[in-house]
């Protein structure tokens, strides 16, 4: 029982895939566009299915009912595939503003039915005006200039222009004739701006520019024009054109700039236009050397054109010619909403200097028509000599000038070193070679290292070296003398502290262990003693000797 | 044999020539600037003087030329500082007296004659009083650094030879201070922040070039330092930072790069 659920199972997931290869056709339905309440709602169908597959177009039905569609176009999705994708559109009634479900639209493909499924749209709210002006097929397109201030200026002043475009549908120009946003002999001040509104079901983009006056005359824009067609997309994002092309007029703008009025205008007026107020501060210390720099800061502030207005003249103010210098750079300058600052650097040029002057600025008013002038109040200020005094003039003929020479100020800073050619070189290991001792170090530690190691190797062999020459020079020695069997016995005890059998070379015979290696050494050796002191017979001098030989041959081999 | 010998000598006999001519002319040119400078300062009328001064300048600045000083004492750059803030060159005299405290951090003439020219330019002082690290100037920590590192190879041969935990201990100390000084030059090196003078009154621009707009209307002053982050335009243009944080492009002929590390 459990088998043949299980095998159920896996047929039933094995195959499954198989069945939605073959299912090749599939339908999809959707409203397109934008829906408006009360208004017959657009929508598309898509079918892909095989190219043999023919859809019945008369087979179309919505909610059971038979459902009229139009046939727009076959896609082929590879040269290879016989896949192809058929889109119809169709129309339902309008519906009331809110979300809606269009419910699954069936299709007979191929002699099968197939069917979409159902998905939500929403309707939005009807838009009157525009639905009333598609229903009497009024299309609006308009043009109008404006000019936002005076049309009377004088150079320096600023005024917006632009122009509204007024439209209820949307529309390609092909002319456009605006002079006026190309205000020629005005000074354009920053970028066009674009502001778009709503009013109704009108669409406004109105498109605006600052503009300066620079240079008094009349100035006229103008006729303007707009021309274009109109059009509205289909829900593919097509253009459907409107047969007619549309024109808007407006007629010509006139702006006047006058020039300032030369009665009573002030010799200190550079061309200011508002009304403003002037201050003067001092922003550096109130007693400084004479030649040193102080810093005055210069504050306009009031309504007109405050971005314009020019700084005034001091070098020629009376009290500053000839008493101060001022920089070569030109002045700070910064604007923050109503008030401009300019901050001016200055140097007294004497020490009989006691103030810095009241400054004046004079302004044209436009509202009174007339020119103003400002005067700041005098800052005191106190200008102390230079240390050293002038050298006196050399009494020199009347037809040669008197040059004054100018005199020096005192030193304000330490002396230079007095410097000597050691002193124009680098450093002793103050340079980035140095880091060649990293490498050249670790190259002199590794030889030092394996100039070590083979030393200890050395001495390894030496060692060895060592118990076979003690055993060579024993069996080179006199046959049966004390010295040969002294040379045997300590050339076998030292193989054997080689090896590690034994931990000391000079112990007595006893002592050694009675197993292995060491056992036959001791064995031998104890012969050897029984042979030399206690007379043995039956052991030769030869013979020992021959298996002294084969007992060291052992201790060297067997390791 | 004998001709190598003959040729060893008489290679070594010229060079020693060179070196004592090079060094004699040296000394004459040295004595002539500091002779003009001291003239300078002596000078009753202003016109004297900046000859004098102008005379002398250009003097340090031949042998500045001449010979490569980046790791030398610094000794020179200030006496190019003196002789720029006498001809009331303060943004030149500025850039030199950085360029010579980076050599001597610790020297208190360096750094006083630095501060009034910063007062000159009305430039804010807050200029470190060393550039270095560890009140050490460059040169210095190179010689630090060879100096230990030669201990550490002393105590490692040691080691190598005796085998001793004593040995071991100190070479392993000692490396690491090397260890240290090693990566402190490394990192100053390669991550350390490059720093500038600038030698005129630059704009302040958004982008590289001067169609862009500017970081703020008012120009930085000459005599202030900035920090140097990238070029861009094949180095025509420098991207900066300032002490208050503005980031921005100036033209390389407004700068001039501290090499300090």
């Amino acid at each position: 029982m459990v088998t043949r659920i299980r095998n159920q199972f896996l047929i039933f997931f094995f195959f499954i895939p198989f069945f939605l290869f073959s299912e090749e056709v599939t339908i999809t339905a959707q409203i397109e566009g934008e829906s408006v309440a009360d208004k017959p709602q657009q929508g598309s169908i898509t079918i892909t299915h095989q190219k043999e597959s023919k859809v019945e177009l008369k087979s179309f039905t919505l909610e059971g009912k038979p459902l009229s569609v139009t046939f727009q176009k076959d896609i082929v999705i590879s040269p290879d595939s016989s896949l192809i994708i058929s889109i119809y559109s169709f129309e339902i009634p309008g519906e009331k503003k809110g979300l809606h479900v269009l419910p699954e639209i069936s299709a007979k493909v191929g002699g099968k039915i197939y069917a979409s499924t159902p998905s939500t749209y929403e309707v939005e709210k009807k838009v009157e005006a525009l639905s009333s002006a598609e229903s009497t097929g009024k299309i609006v397109l308009g043009l109008e200039p404006f000019v936002e201030g005076n049309k009377i200026l004088y150079p320096g002043q600023r005024v917006k222009v632009g122009y509204k475009y007024t439209f209820n549908y949307n529309f390609d120009l092909t002319k456009e004739v605006i002079p006026l946003l190309d205000a020629k002999g005005f000074r354009k001040i920053g970028d066009k701006v674009l502001k778009e509104s709503n009013r109704d079901g009108l669409n406004i983009v109105e498109v605006s520019l600052i503009i300066e006056a620079v240079t008094p005359g009349t100035y006229t824009f103008g006729p303007s024009l707009i021309q274009g067609k109109a059009y509205k997309e289909d829900p593919y994002g097509s253009k459907q054109y409107f047969k007619n092309e549309y024109t808007s007029n407006a007629p010509p703008v006139t702006i006047k700039v006058d020039p300032f009025p030369e009665m009573g205008k002030p010799a200190s007026f550079k061309g200011a236009v508002g009304d403003f107020t002037m201050e003067l501060e001092l922003l550096s210390p109130s007693e400084v050397i004479v030649g040193d720099k102080i810093q005055v800061q210069i504050t306009i502030s009031g309504t007109g054109e405050i971005e314009s207005v020019p700084m005034p003249d001091i070098c020629c103010q009376p009290g500053f010619s000839g008493f101060f210098r001022l920089s070569d750079l030109p002045p700070v300058e910064k604007v923050q909403g109503s008030i401009k600052t300019f901050i001016v650097e200055l140097r007294p040029l004497s020490d009989s200097i006691r103030e810095i002057p009241s400054l004046e600025f004079s302004f044209f008013n436009p509202n009174t028509m007339a020119y103003s002038l400002v005067k700041t109040k005098p800052i005191p200020l106190k200008v102390v000599p230079l240390k050293e005094e002038p050298p006196k003039a050399e009494p020199q003929s009347s037809a040669e000038p008197v040059i004054t020479p100018v005199p020096t100020r005192a030193i304000e800073i330490e002396g230079n070193y007095p410097l000597m050619a050691e002193d124009l070189s680098n450093s002793l290991f103050g340079t980035w070679w140095v880091l060649l001792v990293i490498p050249m170090g670790a190259l002199a530690l590794y030889l030092q290292f394996n100039f070590r190691k083979q030393l200890d190797q050395q001495k390894t062999l030496i060692k060895e070296k060592i118990s076979r020459d003690i055993f060579e020079e024993a069996l080179l020695a006199s046959p049966g003398s004390s010295e040969q069997y002294n040379g045997l016995r300590h050339g076998m005890m030292l193989r054997l502290f080689e090896r590690g059998d034994i931990n000391n070379a000079s112990i007595s015979t006893d002592q050694l262990p009675n197993e292995g290696l060491p056992g036959e050494v001791k064995t031998f050796l104890m012969r050897v003693e029984e042979l030399r002191f206690a007379g043995k017979e039956g052991e030769s001098v030869d013979g020992i000797i021959k298996d002294a030989k084969a007992l060291f041959i052992k201790l060297e081999n067997d390791l | 044999m004998r001709i190598r010998t003959i040729l060893f000598i008489f290679v070594l006999l010229i060079s020693l020539l060179y070196v004592t001519f090079k060094g004699s002319s040296a000394n004459n040119q040295l004595a002539n600037a500091y002779a003009r400078y001291t003239e300078g300062e002596r000078a009753t009328t202003i016109s004297v003087r900046k000859e004098a001064f102008n005379e002398s300048l250009e003097l340090y600045k031949a042998l500045d030329n001449s010979y490569s000083l980046k790791y030398g004492n610094g000794k020179l750059y200030f006496n190019i500082a003196n002789c720029y803030f006498q001809l009331e060159q303060y943004p030149w005299a500025i850039y030199y007296y950085n360029r010579s405290q980076a050599l001597r951090p610790r020297d208190s003439k360096v750094t006083q004659n630095l501060h009034i020219a910063q007062m000159k330019l009305g430039v804010s002082g807050e200029t470190k009083e060393s550039k270095s690290i560890f009140g050490l100037s460059l040169p210095e920590r190179l010689q630090l650094f060879f100096v230990f590192s030669l201990i550490v190879l002393a105590f490692a041969s040691l080691q190598i030879w005796f085998n001793s935990p004593f040995w071991k201990t100190i070479t392993l100390f000692f490396g690491l201070i090397v260890t240290i000084l090693f990566l402190n030059l490394i990192y100053a090196h390669y991550f350390g922040p490059v720093q500038g003078i600038l030698v005129n009154s630059a704009s302040l621009y958004r982008d590289a070039g001067e169609q862009y707009a500017k970081v703020s209307e008012k120009p930085l002053l000459s005599g202030i330092e900035v920090n140097v982050l990238g070029t861009q335009d094949h180095g025509a243009w420098l991207k900066v930072q300032t002490s208050e944080g503005d980031i921005g492009f100036i033209q390389k002929d407004a700068l001039r790069i501290i090499d300090t590390q």
